[in-house]
């Protein structure tokens, strides 16, 4: 038995091949709204999207959110997702306060992350496997606005992007890097650095400042036709994207005022964009490397650089700890890279990445992975021992499952 | 539980010494494939199976099974997934060939034949089918024959045998349809093995390695069908719609 909700994570987290799989996107509904304490009650199958609409009215918003809003809650704290925002503000578990968690072992109780650390930590980024999360405390935040003041930098190289936005996270609270990874040689990880953080009322144009709160209603967007697939497109046709992403950027540095869900969830502004990959669909590669590992770092961009098949979308963030045992982010640098699917030489490509990022004592993104081998399991997240003893208390016939547990011995 | 790229992660040969079956089982593991079970009669050969397997990331086990004990089959089948856990591709790669002029007149070996080719594998195929129906994935390859589609005089119960169990697993492989799980049948003209050595090799005479490569893409393309050689395909539709008169006197 697995739950699932809203089906993102791009590998088989959420599926369960022969097994029962409930779809939680029924416990959609809003509860308590705490002004005093800041915190806000919400059922596991709640859209991430909602839960903002809701609160960004009120001028509150949710802490931590990632690049898509169409997730539940559920689900991002089983994957403890994490946003452009992780060095200052940490994951989304970080401010997680409480959990109904229906576990097989131990029946439907509440989980205080202060109260129950082991069996709290096991759950937050635990992949849905210690029991069903059936509603969430969460912390919300105040914002003044419903903007953000984005601010980018164009970078010629990889040493120059790694130190620009090493240097953006930790003066801005959201900090990312998109790289360019269709091109070696000199020009091997130009890019562009993006940082932001939350507009105050007095940085408004005074139009906007009447009502900070109102988002402009988003432009419509052309649906994607099918025959504009990448994959079939071609390198040459990705290589192409990429330089004119570098082309349009402007030289040196800009800085603008953007709507908040515009900047928090660039995904969602292309609908449908997976089928830009084709019918194979898309792999994506998300890794994270500690700090002191850049030239691991290094050594996998070019690598990919020169590898045969090119990346269509790469980014950089930067990762502070998490306490989740199976929670992706480690104080460092995350890369993640979408590849069509049906692309020649792929898995042997990723297989040498892992072998990469094994090395620097880095690890792959369970949420986003579909195709890691089980052996790296161990050395890329040391606390699966840990994680696998709390895991068998709270559900010690093993009636949980999925794909991805499967795939990877995740249960042992 | 086979990756997003559809690499296979486990194999179970059953028929773990079968040429085919070997070939086949170091293909996978040369694409990633990192737990192969080899299952048959004769233990001291599957050791010598197993090692051959050499130095390699794979773990390489070895287990009981006789196609002819059927009575057996159940219980060995349920003993092997409990211990194994989930299987990927379950190969069943055991056969009796039987030398072709004997086979159509002596009694034994005729019953030998169907109980190995037609019987075991039905058999089999029973608790294999219910267990990959409860781990809701994973791939069922049944080894036909090319003259399975037409069968000579020659090799008339081999040849009925294989034709048999080709319709069996086309059938069960449609019976199977929305449960995750697929049968593959692969068609192999004439294969180069010690099971048809002495034999004259007729054209299109093929290997147990170009046998696995086509089934590792048969396996990646979810198909029901592989010929192998792919010519074979068209050399049996001729031979298939030639007048019966014809075909008794064709020299094969």
């Amino acid at each position: 038995m697995l739950a699932r909700g809203l089906g993102r994570a791009y590998g088989d987290a959420a599926q369960n091949a022969g097994g029962v799989v409930l779809d939680m996107t029924g416990l959609d509904q809003l509860g308590t709204l705490d002004l005093d304490r800041l915190t806000l009650r919400v059922g596991a199958g709640a859209r991430l999207g909602m839960i903002e609409q809701h609160l960004l009215r009120r001028g509150l918003l949710l802490p931590v959110t990632p690049g898509t809003a169409h997730v539940t809650v559920g689900g991002a704290v089983a994957c403890d997702v994490h946003g452009k925002n992780h060095l200052s503000a940490g994951g989304f578990a970080e401010h997680v306060v409480a959990l109904e968690l229906e576990s097989p072992g131990s029946g439907r109780f509440r989980l205080e992350r202060e109260r129950d650390q082991s069996a709290f930590n096991a759950t937050t980024g635990g992949l849905g496997l210690t029991g069903v999360i059936v509603e969430a405390t969460l912390r919300v935040r105040r914002v003044e606005t419903a903007w953000m003041q984005v601010r980018r930098e164009r970078c010629t190289g990889a040493e120059a992007l790694l130190a620009s936005l090493a240097e953006a996270a930790r003066h801005a609270a959201y900090a990312n890097a998109w790289i360019d990874l269709t091109v070696g040689g000199r020009s091997l990880g130009r890019g562009i650095v993006s940082s932001a953080d939350h507009a105050a009322l007095d940085q408004l144009p005074a139009a906007a400042r009447r009502r900070p709160l109102a988002e402009p209603t988003a432009r419509p967007c052309l649906p994607i036709p099918s025959w504009l697939a990448l994959a079939r497109l071609g390198r040459g046709a990705i290589r192409a994207i990429n330089a004119a992403s570098w082309a349009a950027a402007a030289r040196g540095s800009e800085s603008r005022l953007v709507p908040l869900t515009r900047a928090l969830h660039p995904f969602d502004a292309l609908p449908g964009w997976v089928g830009l990959y084709g019918p194979a669909g898309v792999v994506q590669y998300q890794a994270a490397i500690p700090d002191g590992g850049e030239a691991a770092l290094l050594s996998l961009l070019e690598r990919v650089a020169e590898g045969p098949v090119a990346p269509c979308i790469a980014a950089l963030k930067r990762l502070g700890p998490s306490a989740g045992q199976l929670s992706f982010p480690l104080p460092g640098w995350s890369i993640a890279m979408d590849f069509p699917a049906a692309a020649r030489g792929l898995a042997s490509l990723l297989d040498a990445l892992d072998e990469l990022v094994a090395g620097a004592h880095g690890r792959v993104y369970l949420a986003k992975d579909a195709r890691l081998r089980s052996d790296h399991m161990p050395a890329m997240y040391p606390k699966l021992a840990e994680w696998r003893s709390e895991r068998d208390r709270l559900d010690p016939q093993r009636r949980i499952c999925s794909d991805l547990a499967r795939r990877l011995r995740l249960l042992g | 539980m086979k990756d997003g790229l559809g690499r296979v992660d486990s194999v179970l040969v059953l028929g773990g010494t079968s040429e085919i079956g070997l070939a086949t089982a170091r293909a996978l593991v040369a694409a990633g494939t990192r737990r192969v079970i080899l299952a048959g009669r004769n233990s001291r050969s599957l050791e010598e199976a197993a090692a051959a397997f050499g130095a390699t990331p794979a773990q390489v086990s070895i287990e009981a099974f006789d196609a002819t004990a059927v009575a057996e089959h159940e219980g060995i089948i349920d003993a092997l997934f409990d211990r194994h856990g989930d299987v990927d591709v379950v190969l069943l790669a055991f056969g009796v060939l039987g030398d072709p002029a004997e086979s159509g007149e002596n009694h034994d070996l005729a019953v030998e034949i169907v109980t190995t080719n037609g019987l075991g594998v039905v058999s089999v195929s029973i608790p294999l089918a219910r267990r990959l129906r409860q781990q809701g994935h994973g791939t069922l390859v049944l080894l036909s024959s090319a003259g399975a589609t037409r069968v000579r005089a020659s090799t008339r119960v081999y040849g009925a045998s294989k034709a048999a169990i080709d319709a069996y697993g086309l059938a069960l492989r449609d019976s199977l349809h929305g449960s995750g799980v697929e049968v593959l049948v692969v068609r192999p003209g004439h294969v180069r093995t010690r099971m048809t050595a002495g034999l004259p090799e007729p054209p299109l005479t093929t290997t147990p390695e170009a046998v696995a490569e086509a089934i590792l893409g048969g396996l990646r393309r979810g198909v029901a069908t592989v010929w192998v050689p792919p010519m074979m395909q068209v050399a049996m539709l001729g031979l298939r719609v030639l007048p019966r008169a014809l075909f008794r006197r064709l020299p094969i």
